[in-house]
């Protein structure tokens, strides 16, 4: 009894009660006794020994210090692994590396120097986060050695900008052995801790929060995955709730709005050539998208901060900030109350969102009311139309600035992806045939192909569409195409192709014909989805396929297609036929449509809906003929 | 003491209502015929009327005329009766009489023929023999009142003719039994499906329910080419009518089987009207199709119907066929069609 407690206070007093952070030769010596401890043929891919963070805010400094410890036991995971991704906002955060190190398998320490290191911008189009990368590149590393990287990230909190927030990701694609993460303030700067992570076990004590987990097993990879909304995470920031996050952006946007008198007469000239409401939302919208070009400028004091109105009227350019403020203040101007909303681009799951924080979401867009309808309009997107929503940010998680709604999430449509595909085809009585295929695209699916097309040349975009019959229809056709709609934003696209197949089948040797529904089938296989670990979201297809289909009359068809009525809950294809009798030429008439309507699908769902996708792939043929 | 017809020509004489019964029984009926012919002979030579027994020979054959043709007759073996003083029937009795056998003999013809439900048809024979064993035993009377002699020599009640005709119909009654016998050993494995059977082939792991009268199931190989796994055969008063179950392996292509099916009954039955349709079993991703094809030929109507059903490993298929006159087509297609749409495929 006495030795069972005996070891059970051993225990006890071993655990570590807080992140130690390292850094120089305390460093190095940590990393050679963690590596010498190791058992290499336990692991055959990159293990990180140690991964320690530590958050202290004093009078209004925060200071986030981190050290890493990685081990590299195969060739792979040297020529893949070997560098250190430090993320910051050069803006009002600064980053000095103070120990950076690889150690040889025999001990030997080689140092990072400045040349090893190097910083570039993290952004992505459509988004105002100003993100900087730093890339440590470890020298001399080898199988079997280890690398090391101490760091720290300064910022002020100032009154401009008196939020903060850290988001750690404890489980990560790669396994962990120890994991660490540790926070103190002090009055200056209340913080706000949340954890979304299962695999760590957290202390929450008044002004200190301390995590720490053991034996981390790498988070599984998959085709599509949003980490963010997957991994569990450690979020840390100084405002309480969203209504907080709220107050620290709506700000900014109600002082831009109202420095708005360039906007009356512009939304006036725009008026002249509008008829109608919704076409003055259209043209209103067409101009902050297209003459307003997308110019990122989130420099200091305007990283959630838009310029005025009157600003970006002048220059014709702006950021999703200054786009969205000046769309918002021109639908003002009609009367739409229209407001801005911040979105994750990243991000779906409301539930996985973590604590409050300014730092979730990269992106802002225009969300309003119009006729009982909700939409949501993306001013950096010059080729969606305002009735459609922008494909990144459907489903995304957001936040309305301008009411008291928590989180929620950028609506979805049933069908993202709509096309209406009409076939008219003549078969000669050689076997040969005429095709003439007009394709409509609509609402998003109009959006990608425009901006498939909207940067080539005339000459370019046929190609474009050549192609793509080669990959939909037929590789060795020569189909001669007409495209409208590229240079617009209205809801459709549309293509025209004419193509002549030469006789490929003698009619003498009997009338059994199957007419491959391409771009119904096309479709179809682009819907498969590849996810294996976790599940994902199906965006949701509707095709509308027409097929009048023209043939001798002496060849007397009287073998149709077969009625299909194919219900799941997963979607629907519908085909029915009509046949006319003619003097010289009968028509069949085959009328299909397919309907996948979004949803999300669980993993365990996906290999089931891949299953039927494969059964409507089967029955696209259009099968005819005459038997007797 | 009896009187010479009218025509001083003599009338069949008295046989006995059950030997008259025996003749007409054993003659499955035919014997009527010549009841009616010798009847209407003997009441124009008593009454002198002109009947033209000859016609009346057909009266039984041809259903409608019946009640016109007995009232005839019944009035005049009233006639007969009232004026021989014989006891007789009323007007009222002659015309429930004729009423009642008429009603009875065509009834049982249009049960046989439209309705054929074989029981009431046995009932309405029955009563309609009962009836003519009455009518027999009224002429009896009025023949004993006259003088008669017989077209030939009796023996133990029938003339040669008689015993030849009632031997032969024996003969083709044991006959018949025998065959049926035979018949019955050969298909030891044909059952009676009553009604609303559901029929379940556990071989190939499919049930349907068959709601039609007559069905009978037969050994494989009856109706198919011996590639089926179970076969019913039809009403046997239909031309043709049968059932049959298929399996295929999991290698067999469902879209190819269910166009092979389709191009096979245009080939087989010319100028035939198809409908072909395929949906998915609820609630799963595997396929039905049912393809139906049909035709006229030579005034009869022939319908093929196949429903293959795909399984997680191969298919089962219901095959259904019937060749019969249109009346009957009309009659039998659309349960037909219901039952073998009524295809369930347990997961073998």
């Amino acid at each position: 009894m006495r030795s069972k407690l005996f070891l059970l206070l051993s225990l006890l007093l071993t655990l570590p009660v807080s992140a130690e952070f390292l850094q120089g030769d305390s460093l190095i010596a940590r990393a050679k006794q963690l590596a010498s401890e190791l058992e290499p043929e336990a692991h055959s891919a990159l293990t990180g020994l140690e991964r320690t963070y530590k958050v202290e805010v004093k009078d209004n400094k925060v200071t986030v210090y981190g050290h890493k410890i990685w081990f590299y036991p195969t060739t792979a995971s040297v020529q893949n692994n070997a560098y250190e991704s430090i993320y910051f906002n050069q803006l009002n955060e600064q980053l000095t590396v103070l120990t950076a190190a690889s150690i040889s398998p025999a001990g030997k320490v080689n140092y990072v120097n400045e040349s090893h290191q190097k910083v570039i911008a993290e952004d992505t189009y459509n988004t105002f986060t100003e993100t900087e990368k730093m890339i440590v590149s470890f020298p001399a590393v080898e199988v079997g050695g280890v690398t090391l990287i101490a760091y720290k990230i300064e910022e002020t909190l100032t009154p401009e900008r008196p939020f903060w927030s850290i988001r750690s990701y404890p489980q990560q694609t790669a396994d962990m052995l120890n994991y660490s993460f540790e926070a103190q303030w002090d009055d200056s700067a209340r913080l706000y801790f949340d954890n979304t992570s299962e695999l760590v076990s957290c202390e929450l004590q008044p002004a200190r929060v301390f995590c720490q987990a053991d034996d981390l097993v790498a988070a599984e990879s998959d085709s599509v995955v949003n980490w963010g909304d997957q991994l569990g995470q450690i979020t840390l920031s100084t405002e309480p709730d969203w209504q907080a996050v709220k107050a620290q952006v709506r700000p900014g946007f109600v002082n831009a709005i109202e420095n708005n008198q360039g906007v009356q007469p512009l939304v006036e000239a725009l008026a002249e050539s509008a008829d109608g409401k919704q076409a003055l939302i259209q043209r209103i919208f067409e101009f902050v998208a297209r003459d307003i070009r997308y110019v990122s400028r989130s420099e200091a004091g305007y990283d959630i901060v838009p310029h005025n109105v009157d600003e970006t009227i002048d220059n014709r350019f702006g950021d999703c900030k200054d786009k969205s403020a000046v769309l918002i203040a021109m639908l003002r101007a009609i009367d739409i109350d229209a407001e801005p909303v911040l979105v994750a681009t990243k991000r779906e799951r409301e539930d996985m969102a973590g604590a409050a924080a300014v730092g979730l979401f990269d992106h802002v867009v225009v969300c309003f009311s119009f006729a009982g309808q909700q939409y949501c309009l993306d001013p950096t997107d010059p080729y969606t139309q305002w009735q459609s929503t922008s494909d990144w940010i459907q489903g995304r998680v957001a936040l309305n600035l301008s009411n008291d709604e928590s989180l929620t999430t950028i609506p979805r449509p049933q069908f993202r992806w709509h096309l209406k595909a009409k076939s008219d085809i003549t078969i000669t009585p050689k076997g040969g045939q005429q095709e003439r295929v007009t394709l409509t695209f609509l609402n998003e699916y109009a959006s990608l192909m425009r901006q498939n097309m909207a940067g080539l040349s005339q000459q370019k975009r046929l190609e474009y569409m050549v192609d793509v019959y080669h990959d939909v229809a037929n590789e060795d056709a020569e189909p001669v195409f007409e495209i409208s709609g590229v240079d617009t934003m209205s809801s459709y696209l549309t293509t025209h192709s004419e193509t002549t197949y030469e006789p490929y089948f003698n009619p003498q040797q009997g009338i059994s014909l199957a007419e491959n529904d391409s771009w119904l089938r096309s479709e179809l296989s682009s819907s498969w989805l590849n996810n294996e670990v976790y599940g994902q979201f199906y965006p949701g297809f509707l095709v509308e396929s027409e097929y009048k289909i023209q043939v001798p009359h002496e060849w007397a068809l009287n073998r149709f297609p077969p009625d299909l009525n194919l219900e799941h809950h997963y979607g629907r294809l519908t085909r029915s036929y009509r046949f006319e009798p003619g003097d010289e030429q009968d028509t069949l008439h085959v009328s299909t449509t397919l309907s996948m309507p979004s949803r999300y699908l669980a993993v365990a769902e996906i290999k089931a809906f891949n299953e039927l996708l494969n059964v409507f792939y089967k029955q696209a043929p259009i099968t005819f003929g005459h038997d007797s | 003491m009896t009187d010479s017809p009218l025509s001083h020509q003599k009338v069949a004489p008295f046989r006995s209502v059950w030997l008259e019964g025996l003749l007409t029984f054993i003659t499955m009926g035919c014997y009527l015929f010549v009841w009616f012919a010798l009847a209407a002979r003997d009441c124009k030579r008593i009454t002198g009327r002109s009947f033209t027994p000859i016609l009346w020979f057909f009266v039984p054959v041809i259903c409608l005329p019946l009640p016109f043709a007995l009232h005839i007759l019944l009035s005049t073996f009233s006639d007969i009766e009232k004026e021989r003083a014989l006891p007789g029937w009323t007007k009222g009795q002659n015309f429930a009489f004729n009423g009642l056998f008429s009603s009875a003999y065509i009834g049982a013809y249009v049960v046989g023929e439209i309705i054929e439900n074989q029981m009431l048809q046995f009932v309405l024979w029955a009563v309609a023999f009962v009836l003519f064993l009455l009518l027999h035993g009224r002429l009896n009377r009025i023949r004993r009142a006259f003088e008669s002699e017989p077209m030939m020599h009796r023996f133990a009640g029938f003339n040669a003719l008689e015993w030849v005709v009632g031997l032969l119909f024996l003969a083709l009654w044991v006959g018949l039994f025998w065959a049926l016998g035979q018949l019955k050993l050969v298909n030891a494995d044909t059952t009676r499906i009553d009604p609303g059977t559901e029929i379940v082939v556990a071989e190939a792991g499919v049930r349907f329910t068959v709601n039609q009268e007559g069905w009978e199931n037969v050994p494989v190989g009856t109706v198919t080419d011996g590639t089926a796994e179970y076969e019913l055969r039809g009403p046997a008063s239909l031309n043709n009518m049968w059932y049959a179950v298929f399996t295929y392996t999991e290698h067999d292509d469902f879209n190819e089987i269910a166009q092979n099916r389709y191009a096979t009954y245009l080939e087989v039955l010319p100028g035939a009207q198809c409908t072909a349709a395929r949906s998915l079993q609820e609630g799963t991703d595997l396929l039905r199709s049912v393809v139906s094809c049909e035709n006229t030929e030579a005034g009869d109507k022939q319908l093929y119907i196949s429903h293959l059903i795909e399984r997680e490993k191969g298919l089962v298929e219901l095959v259904g066929y019937m060749w019969v006159a249109p009346r009957k087509y009309t009659q039998y297609k659309p349960q037909f069609i219901k039952d073998v749409k009524g295809l369930i495929a347990d997961e073998k």
